[in-house]
């Protein structure tokens, strides 16, 4: 069978409270594999963003391995992980995570900044990017100066800059309604559809499991299905 | 290598973002860095205009001074003298060639019934008058020396032209004192208020106007004979009047001075040398304090973009990313304060020394050249980002999946 892109072996994560431990994931095993789109779902406080942070190499587990591709990345320097967020990872956040101050056309630019790609041909890419999430004429709004689901869409747009293979997306419609909502994830489906990109879409919005591949479940941080 | 113009570029928006913060702390830095620079030129300016006047002095001419080097300006304000078996002891010195005493006292000057202070000197027109022209630079830019045994005066530059209220002319009258002198010269300016100032009648009027014994000296020059080195000399003459001492009162305390140019120059290159390190160590305060206003302002700013770092992590920055976007805020801060600082402080000198052109107390230059200002820059930016270091170090140690979980 097909190595997965993303493999999660018995990961646990442990936060405390000066005596209190609390152990948010309690051994996942998860396999993801390229070119699918999965949902994750679960209650509040279920450990969903935990988990997503983990896959992508936001955090680290405190017990249990990560293999992304086969390498364990558990022996990776911070400046690793950072290299492979920026290069193979886009993520897309419910609070859209954008820097206020900057430009839609700046915020999708950053992450070739980090990547040292040349300014003309970041701008150049930027322009593309606007154009496929439907933001053609936003380059200098502020996020302030756009509505949610446009701001959701710049978003996309830096997720996609570096053209990871993987985009994570932690509720990216929980702050939307139904109608942009919609759009966002036909957006999300559409790069897994013609772009070949693996995603992984945590929700609490069961209907959006009809875009998906596979569905997972997490309660009290284990996998229930 | 980092991507140094892109991070730049994210750094100044940051700034620009908070602008009134970052600029109350630039004005913060450049007050520092505007005392300093104003401080050095001044003060090394002062430091160039009294070595170029010790300069004119000349190898040839030694002084001889009473009192002791600790106590310098003490004996010079005592009134402290030198007697004539002192002088002669000096003349007697090997190497000695002409001996000239110092005398001088404070008169009042009337001239078309303004009065005025100033200071009277004796001239010796036989050695004197050959030292002042020979090596003090000394010269009648109108009009003549005086003559042996005439009510005449030379006078300062100054003294004809500033300081009355009409300009004296040659030939004119002025009582010193209550007694009438003509004035027959007037000298060419040497370049400072002091020098400038002078009023010389010859040695004889002098003695008998104020009843000073000009057989003594409150100071006494001594050229030496051509090619004699002037270390030796200053030597001979030390034990010359050491023997005086020893001889007349028994005593060999050293109550006297010799000083030789290079000496003078020492001493006053000491005295000003100190005075420059203090003034700049002050200054100095002042641009800690402007660095710790920078520490502050870039403290606060990781504080209220924890999550903006979170989200720049998230996307591919590294640590030393953030570590630099930080850095090359604060060293922008310091480099622009440190600019305005150094402008403001070359041109606050600059209308110093115009204040000076037109009041010649001294001859002040300000000093300034382009390596100070390119220091000064260089510092300044090195100083904003030594205290933005901190900051700096605190966000880029910040984990990404925490600082995206704080909410503004
Ligand atoms: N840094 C932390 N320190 C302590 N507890 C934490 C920390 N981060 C998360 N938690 C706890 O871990 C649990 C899971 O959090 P997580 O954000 O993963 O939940 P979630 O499933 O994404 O919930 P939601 O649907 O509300 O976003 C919560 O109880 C939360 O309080
Ligand atoms: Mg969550």
């Amino acid at each position: 069978m097909k190595q997965p892109i993303i493999k999660l072996e018995d990961v646990f994560k442990i936060y405390k409270h000066g005596d209190v431990e609390t152990a948010v994931l309690q051994g996942v095993n998860l396999d993801v594999f390229e070119n699918t789109i999965t949902s994750i779902i679960g209650p509040s406080g279920s450990g969903k963003s935990t988990l997503l942070n983990i896959l992508g190499l936001l955090d680290v587990p405190d017990k249990g391995k990560m293999f992304l591709e086969g390498q364990d990345t558990s022996k990776l320097s911070f400046d690793d992980l950072a290299d492979i967020r920026g290069k193979r990872i886009g993520f897309v956040f419910q609070q859209f995570n954008l820097v206020q101050h900057l430009s839609a056309l700046e915020n999708i630019t950053m992450p070739m900044i980090f990547q040292k790609k040349n300014e003309g041909e970041a701008i150049e890419k930027g322009r593309q990017l606007l154009e496929l999430v439907n933001l053609r004429g936003k380059e200098n709004s502020r996020p302030g100066q756009l509505s949610g689901g446009e701001q959701q869409r710049v978003a996309i747009a830096r997720a996609l800059a570096n053209d990871p293979e993987i985009i994570l997306a932690d509720e990216p419609t929980g702050n939307l309604d139904s109608r942009n909502g919609q759009a966002i994830m036909e957006l999300l489906a559409n790069l897994n559809k013609k772009e070949q990109k693996t995603v992984v879409v945590i929700t609490h919005d069961s209907n959006i499991a009809a875009y998906c591949d596979s569905t997972i479940i997490i309660k009290d941080g284990k996998i229930v299905k | 290598m980092e991507n140094f113009k892109g991070l730049f570029k994210i750094a100044l928006k940051n700034l620009k973002t908070r602008k009134l913060r970052s600029w109350l702390t630039i004005i913060g830095i450049a007050i520092g860095i505007f005392l300093v620079v104003t401080l050095f030129s001044l003060s090394q300016g002062i430091k160039e205009a009294v070595s170029s006047q010790l300069k004119s002095l000349g190898d040839e001419i030694i002084t001889i001074m009473p009192g002791d080097e600790e106590n310098m300006f003490l004996s010079m304000m005592g009134g402290v003298k030198l007697n004539k078996d002192d002088i002669e002891a000096i003349k007697n010195a090997e190497g000695v060639d002409k001996v000239f005493p110092y005398n001088y006292t404070a008169v009042t000057g009337r001239y078309l019934g303004e009065a005025k202070q100033v200071l009277l000197f004796s001239l010796d027109l036989k050695d004197g008058l050959d030292v002042l022209k020979g090596y003090q630079g000394f010269e009648v830019s109108s009009g003549n020396w005086p003559r042996p045994g005439r009510r005449e005066i030379v006078i300062g530059s100054y003294i004809a032209s500033k300081q009355f209220s009409t300009a004296v002319q040659i030939g004119d009258i002025i009582s010193l004192d209550g007694r009438k002198v003509e004035v027959c010269g007037i000298l060419k300016s040497l370049g400072n208020k002091n020098d400038d100032s002078m009023v010389m009648i010859e040695e004889s009027i002098f003695r008998e106007m104020t009843g000073i014994d000009t057989n003594s000296g409150s100071q006494v020059m001594a050229k030496i004979e051509e090619g004699a080195d002037p270390a030796k000399v200053a030597k001979n003459i030390e034990e010359s009047l050491s023997n005086v001492r020893q001889r007349k009162r028994g005593t060999d305390k050293k109550d006297f001075m010799v000083l030789t140019a290079d000496k003078m120059g020492d001493i006053a290159g000491n005295v000003l040398g100190t005075l420059q390190f203090a003034v700049i160590g002050f200054a100095s305060i002042a641009i800690i304090v402007g660095g710790i206003g920078i520490a502050n302002t870039m403290f606060t700013s990781v504080r209220e973009r924890i999550r903006e770092i979170g989200i720049m992590k998230a996307i591919g920055a590294k640590d030393s990313s953030i570590n630099y976007i930080f850095l090359l805020e604060s060293g922008t801060i310091g480099l622009i304060g440190g600019a305005g600082g150094t402008l403001l402080g070359i041109l606050f000198a600059k209308i110093i020394e115009w204040y000076f052109t037109i009041n010649p107390v001294i001859a002040l230059k300000a000093y300034i050249s382009f390596p100070i200002i390119l220091f000064s820059l260089l510092f300044s930016f090195l100083l904003g980002c030594l205290f933005g270091y901190l900051p700096a170090r605190s966000a880029a140690k910040l984990k990404p999946a925490d600082s995206l979980r704080r909410y503004e």
